[in-house]
């Protein structure tokens, strides 16, 4: 009954601090890593969808189909239920249902159609006038790729990881929920349902600046790379 | 030699076949500086493509030293496309690499120590002028300096050929001259074949020694540039040269023109053509001479010099006031002096 009033929200001496601390670490982790990995297969997917984009081979353009369908199918799933539906996959490629690790596979699989799509975008933004000129110059497929590529569209492609990113963190929190540790979990367990609503506000705070501190990396990182 | 042998290209699109190219036929001299000429449509940039396989043809033939890009697997295709340099309207440079990057591009693509690369573009860096400004990213640089850097990149891999698309078209007229002024510097340091596609007879003129005027696909016209630039055929090749030559009363003459047939009635308004040495002779000097009682006024003149020293074309507006048995006399004089003449008259 003493989940009431506003000054609930300040009675920090209720918060366990080595918990505090310990949960945000995990939410750090898992957003770091599922970022990196969301980078790296959303690039990959995204690649094969402007690679396969306007082929006239019949097999290609049924491959852009397909994996057009996966990104969009995946992309609109809601994440929640994305984490039950994954459940078995989930136990299968890590072994677990419960804990940080077992949060990674729902968050790939929501968040790389999303990045994929980004990268797709990014890279039609390309100057095709560069690529002809790359070609010219004999450049086969896969230095066309890592040198003109992506490079010519890093800024896009860095804030689009930064978006991606945050919706990452949002979406470990809601993993945390159900059992994947980091401040979600704690604001679940420890704040709503041990009615202690200055855990909720602390573990809210630190994801906000979590966030905040995502945001400002990718600006910062797009202002450094865009040359143009 | 660069051969295109009754080349066709034709685009199959939803509202049917679009011929870019139709049969055409072409022989460009190794070590020439080759010129095509036409709007915007005309299919010179899609014919030039064809050299480095950017483009295939529907049909005909294109042989490069006597050999076809036909039957070329990739790889092959790509060590082809290395010996041809090509520069482009838009420059097309990296934005994310500064001018020595980017003059290092087609070294990358290649088996080339990081040493030599760097070696290599600071050299041609230095060619082009643009030593001081290595480290530079393109949007810092200018619209003529941007070329430049596509220039010694295209140069990068000693290209037996260097085509140019359009490279000065979005240049400003006096950078449109360095950029010609550089081009013909190479010319004369590096042995290679030039093909340069323009709508600029002004390009053709300060740089080709033979010149195709495309129209719808088709070549018109074709020749050295002296002699198009002398006696154009067609209608659109003479508009061409038109632009170029001043061959009509420009809009400040006009009214001057006017002003002079009124107040001389009787006198006969002319524009002489000169050509090749004629321009250098004193004809209109030894004319007055003969015809002691003309009277002579020069509205505008102007000399023109084509690439290749021989062609020089003069164009000089006169109105001359005589006798009419004068005046035929000397327009027999000019005749004999090989001076075209075009009599204006009253409107």
């Amino acid at each position: 009954m003493n989940n009431q009033g506003l000054s609930t929200y300040f009675k920090f001496s209720n918060v366990n601090w080595g918990n505090m601390w310990g949960a945000t670490w995990e939410t750090l982790w898992i957003t770091v890593v599922s970022v990196v990995l969301v980078a790296i297969f959303g690039i990959l997917l995204g690649l094969l969808l402007y690679e396969t984009t306007g082929s006239n081979n019949l097999i290609v353009r049924g491959l852009n189909a397909l994996v057009a369908l996966f990104v969009n199918v995946f992309r609109s799933i809601p994440f929640i239920i994305l984490i039950v539906l994954l459940l078995p996959v989930t136990q299968t490629l890590v072994g677990t249902q419960i804990g940080p690790k077992a949060a990674l596979p729902s968050l790939i699989f929501s968040a790389a159609p999303f990045y994929a799509r980004l990268v797709e975008l990014a890279f039609h933004e390309v100057d095709g006038g560069v690529i002809e000129a790359a070609e010219s110059m004999g450049a086969n497929k896969w230095q066309l790729i890592y040198k003109v590529l992506i490079p010519e569209s890093m800024p896009a492609l860095t804030s689009g990881i930064t978006v991606t990113a945050i919706s990452l963190i949002s979406y470990t929190a809601m993993a945390g929920a159900i059992g994947a540790g980091g401040l979600g979990q704690l604001a679940y367990t420890d704040g709503f349902q041990a009615y202690n609503n200055a855990i909720t506000f602390t573990a809210t705070i630190i994801i906000v600046l979590i966030v905040f501190a995502f945001q400002f990396l990718g600006d910062f990182a797009v202002r450094h790379l865009d040359k143009r | 030699m660069i051969e295109f042998k009754n080349v066709s290209k034709i685009y199959q699109t939803k509202s049917g076949r679009v011929p870019a190219v139709q049969d055409v036929s072409l022989k460009i001299n190794t070590d020439e500086v080759f010129g095509i000429i036409g709007f915007s449509g005309a299919g010179k940039s899609t014919l030039v493509r064809m050299m480095n396989g950017l483009e295939t043809p529907t049909s005909g033939e294109l042989l490069i030293d006597g050999k076809s890009n036909d039957n070329l697997s990739k790889n092959q295709l790509r060590e082809q496309r290395r010996k041809i340099g090509m520069i482009f309207q838009h420059f097309n440079l990296l934005w994310s690499r500064t001018v020595l990057e980017n003059i290092m591009f087609p070294l990358e693509l290649g088996k080339m120590s990081k040493a030599e690369r760097v070696e290599k573009a600071k050299h041609l860096a230095e060619l082009v002028g643009l030593s001081d400004r290595i480290d530079a990213y393109p949007a810092q640089l200018s619209g003529g300096q941007k070329q430049r850097v596509g220039i010694a990149r295209a140069l990068a891999n000693d290209p037996a050929i260097l085509i140019s698309d359009e490279a000065t078209s979005a240049l400003d007229p006096q950078t449109t001259d360095e950029v010609l002024d550089l081009l013909a510097s190479i010319k004369q340091k590096l042995r290679l074949t030039i093909v340069i596609i323009t709508h600029e007879m002004h390009v053709i003129r300060r740089l080709a020694d033979k010149v195709a005027v495309m129209e719808d696909g088709r070549v018109i016209e074709e020749g050295t540039v002296a002699k198009v630039f002398t006696h154009p055929e067609q209608e659109l090749t003479r508009k061409f040269v038109n632009v170029e030559t001043d061959t009509g009363p420009n809009e400040d003459v006009k009214p001057v023109i006017g002003e002079l047939l009124q107040k001389y009635p009787e006198g006969q308004l002319l524009q002489l053509k000169f050509h090749g040495d004629q321009v250098k002779m004193p004809i209109v000097s030894e004319m007055l001479h003969q015809f002691p009682d003309l009277q002579l006024s020069i509205l505008q003149g102007s000399v023109r010099q084509l690439q290749d020293s021989s062609g020089s074309i003069g164009s000089l507006f006169v109105q001359l006031v005589g006798s009419e048995e004068d005046i035929r006399e000397a327009l027999k004089f000019l005749n004999t002096m090989r001076v075209e003449t075009e009599v204006y008259n009253h409107e």
